[in-house]
C-alpha cells in the first residue's frame, strides 16, 4: 500500500523543484506582465498600482509617435527580412557543405557558426562601425569601386535593410545548423537516383533535398521568424529605433516604454502583443508541421 | 519508507525555501531597514549603506569614499561598519528605483545619482530634504557659483555635488592645418564657425567640416543645450511646468544645425551618429570640428594618444557664441542624496561632508579626470595638469546651466530630439518642429 502511494508520488516529487522554478521564473513573469498590462504601473511604483482595464493597449495602439502602425511594419519588414535571409544563407552555406567531405564540413561549419554565438550586442556594435558613414569598412569599400559613401543608418529604407543584413550574419547560423543536420539524414540512394537519371544539382537540391528535409525546414523557419520578431539588443545597438523611430520595432518599443520611460504598464501592453503574435506562430507551425507529420507517416 | 518519504519532502521544502524571493532578499543581520533604530549613541552597532557608482569604489584606484573619509568617521563613531556598493549608470538608477518600489529589501542610506534623475527622486519621495544640513555647513560657500543651487528642486536642497563634467567643443588641429587656418584658434563665433567650416569644406575634400549628435538619445539634446542657453532661452519655464525651448533662441539655435547640415557644411548622417560615434572622427581626422563633447577631463583619450600628442592634436574651447549671445555650456555630473527612509541621516550627512570635501575630492578627480565642483577644486590646477584642458574646462565650469529637474525629464527629451530630428532632416520648419514638440512636452507635463 505504502508502497503504491510512494510509487505514485515519486514523479511528482521529483518534478516538485523544476515545477517550481518553472512557476518562479517562467509562468510567474508571464503572468505579472499580463496582470501589469492593465495597471497604471510604472517602474517607481509596482506595488498597489491602479487598474486601468485596456488603457494601455489604447495608448499603444493610438501612439502617434511613433504610430503603431509604422511599428508594426517596420518589425514586419525586418523579420521578414530576416527569415528569407537567413533560410537563403543558412541553408545556402548548408547546401555547399554538403558537397564536401564529413572531415572539412565539420571543421567549416564550426567557422561558420561563430556569429552565431557572438552576443548580440557586440554584432551590433561591430556593424555600427562597419556603416559608420566616415570611418566604416562599407563605406571604404564602395569607395575602393568608385562608388558614393551612403548614409547606412538615416534614411529609413537603407536603415532597416542595413540591419536586416546584420542580423542575418547573427542569424543564420541556427538555420545552418538545423539543415546541416537534416541534410545528413537524407537517404544518399535517392540522390544518387537523381544523378543516374541526370538532373543537374540545382534540380536534386529542389525536387529531392529540399522536399525531403521540409519538415526540419519548418522548424528552422520558425526560429528565424521568431528570432527577427523579438531581435532587441542587435538593433538597439546599432539606431536604438531612430532616427525619427524609423527603425523602431516592437521589440523596441517594449524596452523603450518600459526602461526608459518607467511606463510598465504600457511596456506590458506592447509586450503581451508582441506575445500572442509569437504564440500564434507557434500554434500555425504546428498545426503546419502536424499536416507535415502526417504526409510522412 | 516513510523516512525516505519525509527526508525527500524536506529536501524540496529546504531547496524551495531557500529559492523563494524572501530568501534571497533578506537583509543582512545588522542591515539598515526601517526598523533599526537610529544611531543615536556611539556604541550603537550601525551600518551605514552607500549605493555608489562602480568606478567611485574600485580597488586599487584612488576613491573618494574611502580609506580617510570612511576611517575617519568609523573612528568617530564605535560600532559603525560603512558598506559601499557599486554598480554601473543604469544599475545604479534601477536598484534605486526598485528599492523605492519595494521591489527590493534592502536600502540605501546614501546614494549617487546622476543630475538628471534628481527632479524624478525628489517627485517620488526617495530622497531627504537637506535644508537644515546646508543651513550649517560651512562648505556650500566652496561650492562654484553656477552650480550652487541646481541641487535645489522646489526650493528646497536635495542633494550634494559630488563631480562634474563640461559640454565643450573640439576640433582637429591637422585638420585646421590643411584648410590653411589658425591651428590653436577654433572659432568662437557662429561667424567664425561657417567660416572655419567652409575653408575645410573647400580645402579638405572627404573631411566633414562639422558633425554634432543628432541620433535618438540622450547626447543629442544635452549637447545642444549649450547653444539654447547662450541664445538665453531655456528648456522649460523657470517653474517648470511648460516648455521654453521653442521661443525665438530655441529656434535661432536649432536652425544652426539645420544650416549646417543644409548648407552641407555637417553630414546628414549626423541623424544617425551619437557623441561617442563623432570622437574617433575628429580623433582620425575625418571631422573638422566636433560642436559639442563631454569634457570632463577630455580624458578618455584614444589608444595611441598621451597628453602631449592630445594637446598637438586636438583643440577644445567653450562653444562658439552666436551674435549677441552670452558665454555658456551645459554641464552634468554626479550628486550625493541621503535616503528619505534612513534611519541615520545625521550620520550619512557628516559621512557626505567628508567625501566631498574639496581636499579629499582632487585626488580621484584628477585621477579620473573629471571636473571638480568645488572652487577650491578648480583653482587648483597643478593637480590637474595631466588635463590637457583643465583650465578651459575650469573656464566652462562658471557659465554652466543644468537640465530641469523634472520627474518627466527622459520622456521629455525623447519628444525634443525627436522634433529636433525632424527639423534637420528637412520634415518640418525649426519652427514648427519645435512647436510640435513643446505642445506634447505642454501635454506630458500638464498634471
Amino acid at each position: 500500500m505504502a508502497r503504491g502511494a510512494f510509487g505514485r508520488a515519486t514523479p511528482w516529487l521529483l518534478l516538485a523543484l523544476p515545477l517550481l522554478l518553472l512557476f518562479l521564473f517562467l509562468l510567474l513573469p508571464y503572468l505579472l506582465t499580463f496582470y501589469y498590462s492593465t495597471t497604471g504601473a510604472t517602474i517607481g511604483r509596482l506595488f498597489n498600482v491602479k487598474e486601468v482595464g485596456l488603457k494601455n493597449f489604447e495608448a499603444v495602439l493610438s501612439s502617434d509617435a511613433p504610430s503603431f502602425v509604422g511599428v508594426v511594419t517596420v518589425t514586419a519588414i525586418f523579420t521578414a527580412g530576416t527569415l528569407f535571409g537567413s533560410l537563403a544563407l543558412g541553408t545556402g552555406i548548408a547546401l555547399a557543405l554538403h558537397t564536401v567531405s564529413a572531415g572539412v564540413r565539420s571543421a567549416l561549419l564550426a567557422v561558420y557558426l561563430i556569429p552565431w554565438v557572438i552576443a548580440a550586442v557586440i554584432i551590433g556594435y561591430t556593424w555600427r562601425l562597419i556603416y559608420d558613414p566616415s570611418i566604416g569598412l562599407a563605406n571604404s569599400v564602395l569607395g575602393a569601386v568608385g562608388v558614393a559613401p551612403i548614409d547606412w543608418l538615416t534614411t529609413q529604407g537603407i536603415a532597416i535593410f542595413a540591419l536586416i543584413v546584420a542580423n542575418v550574419w547573427a542569424g543564420y547560423g541556427i538555420v545552418l545548423l538545423v539543415v546541416s543536420g537534416a541534410l545528413a539524414n537524407v537517404p544518399p540512394n535517392i540522390i544518387l537516383a537523381g544523378q543516374v537519371d541526370g538532373a543537374s544539382y540545382g534540380r536534386i537540391v529542389r525536387r529531392v533535398i529540399l522536399p525531403a528535409i521540409r519538415p526540419t525546414f519548418l522548424l528552422a523557419a520558425l526560429v528565424a521568424l521568431v528570432s527577427g520578431l523579438n531581435t532587441f539588443d542587435l538593433i538597439y545597438a546599432m539606431t536604438r529605433g531612430g532616427p525619427l523611430y524609423h527603425t523602431e520595432t516592437m521589440a523596441l518599443e517594449m524596452y523603450r516604454l518600459t526602461a526608459l520611460k518607467g511606463n510598465v504598464g504600457q511596456g506590458a501592453a506592447v509586450t503581451v502583443i508582441l506575445f500572442s503574435v509569437s504564440l500564434a506562430l507557434a500554434v500555425a507551425y504546428v498545426i503546419i508541421w502536424r499536416r507535415e507529420a502526417r504526409k510522412w507517416s | 519508507m516513510k523516512k525516505r518519504v519525509l527526508g525527500l519532502l524536506s529536501v524540496i521544502v529546504i531547496v524551495g525555501s531557500a529559492c523563494s524571493p524572501a530568501a534571497s532578499q533578506a537583509p543582512a543581520a545588522t542591515g539598515s531597514g526601517a526598523s533599526q533604530p537610529p544611531a543615536t549613541t556611539a556604541a550603537t552597532p550601525v551600518k551605514l549603506t552607500v549605493w555608489a557608482r562602480n568606478y567611485t569604489v574600485e580597488n586599487g584606484k584612488k576613491q573618494p569614499w574611502a580609506p580617510d573619509p570612511k576611517a575617519k568617521l568609523e573612528a568617530a563613531h564605535p560600532g559603525l561598519t560603512i558598506e559601499l556598493s557599486g554598480a554601473t549608470s543604469g544599475d545604479q538608477f534601477n536598484r534605486i528605483e526598485l528599492s523605492q518600489a519595494g521591489a527590493v529589501a534592502d536600502k540605501p542610506d546614501i546614494f549617487q545619482l546622476d543630475n538628471i534623475w534628481l527632479g524624478q527622486f525628489v517627485d517620488e519621495g526617495i530622497t531627504a530634504n537637506l535644508d537644515s544640513y546646508y543651513a550649517n555647513w560651512a562648505d556650500k560657500a566652496d561650492i562654484v557659483p553656477a552650480y550652487a543651487d541646481s541641487t535645489k528642486v522646489k526650493g528646497s536642497q536635495q542633494a550634494v555635488w559630488f563631480y562634474s563634467d563640461i559640454r565643450m567643443m573640439i576640433w582637429s588641429k591637422d585638420v585646421f592645418k590643411k584648410a590653411g587656418l589658425d591651428p590653436e584658434k577654433g572659432p568662437t563665433t557662429w561667424d567664425e564657425l561657417f567660416a572655419d567650416a567652409k575653408a575645410i569644406k573647400t580645402k579638405v575634400p572627404g573631411v566633414n567640416p562639422v558633425e554634432f549628435p543628432a541620433s535618438s538619445e540622450e547626447s543629442t539634446v544635452d549637447r545642444w543645450y549649450s547653444y539654447l542657453y547662450m541664445t538665453g532661452s531655456n528648456i522649460l519655464t523657470s517653474d517648470n511646468t511648460k516648455a521654453a525651448f521653442n521661443d525665438a533662441g530655441g529656434q535661432k539655435a536649432l536652425q544652426l544645425y539645420v544650416d549646417l547640415v543644409s548648407q552641407g557644411l555637417a553630414p546628414k548622417a549626423v541623424l544617425s551618429e551619437t557623441a561617442d560615434d563623432i570622437y574617433p572622427h575628429v580623433f582620425s581626422g575625418k571631422t573638422g570640428i566636433m560642436l559639442a563633447t563631454v569634457g570632463d577631463g577630455l580624458g578618455s583619450l584614444p589608444d595611441g594618444f598621451d597628453v602631449s600628442k592630445f594637446q598637438s592634436t586636438i583643440g577644445a574651447a567653450l562653444p562658439p557664441l552666436c551674435s549677441g549671445c552670452e558665454p555658456a555650456t551645459t554641464a552634468g555630473g554626479w550628486m550625493l542624496a541621503i535616503n528619505s527612509a534612513s534611519p541615520n541621516k545625521d550620520l550619512a550627512w557628516e559621512y557626505m561632508s567628508l567625501v566631498t570635501d574639496g581636499k579629499n575630492m582632487v585626488p580621484f578627480e584628477v585621477d579620473r579626470t573629471r571636473i571638480p565642483v568645488r572652487t577650491s577644486g578648480l583653482a587648483q590646477a597643478d593637480a590637474f595638469k595631466a588635463d590637457p584642458y583643465f583650465a578651459q574646462e575650469a573656464e566652462a565650469a562658471k557659465v554652466a546651466h543644468f537640465p530641469p529637474f523634472i520627474a518627466k525629464y527622459t520622456s521629455m527629451i525623447e519628444l525634443l530630439w525627436t522634433g529636433m530630428q525632424k527639423a534637420i532632416n528637412g520634415d518640418l520648419s525649426t519652427k514648427a518642429a519645435l512647436d510640435q514638440a513643446a505642445d506634447k512636452v505642454n501635454t506630458l507635463l500638464a498634471p
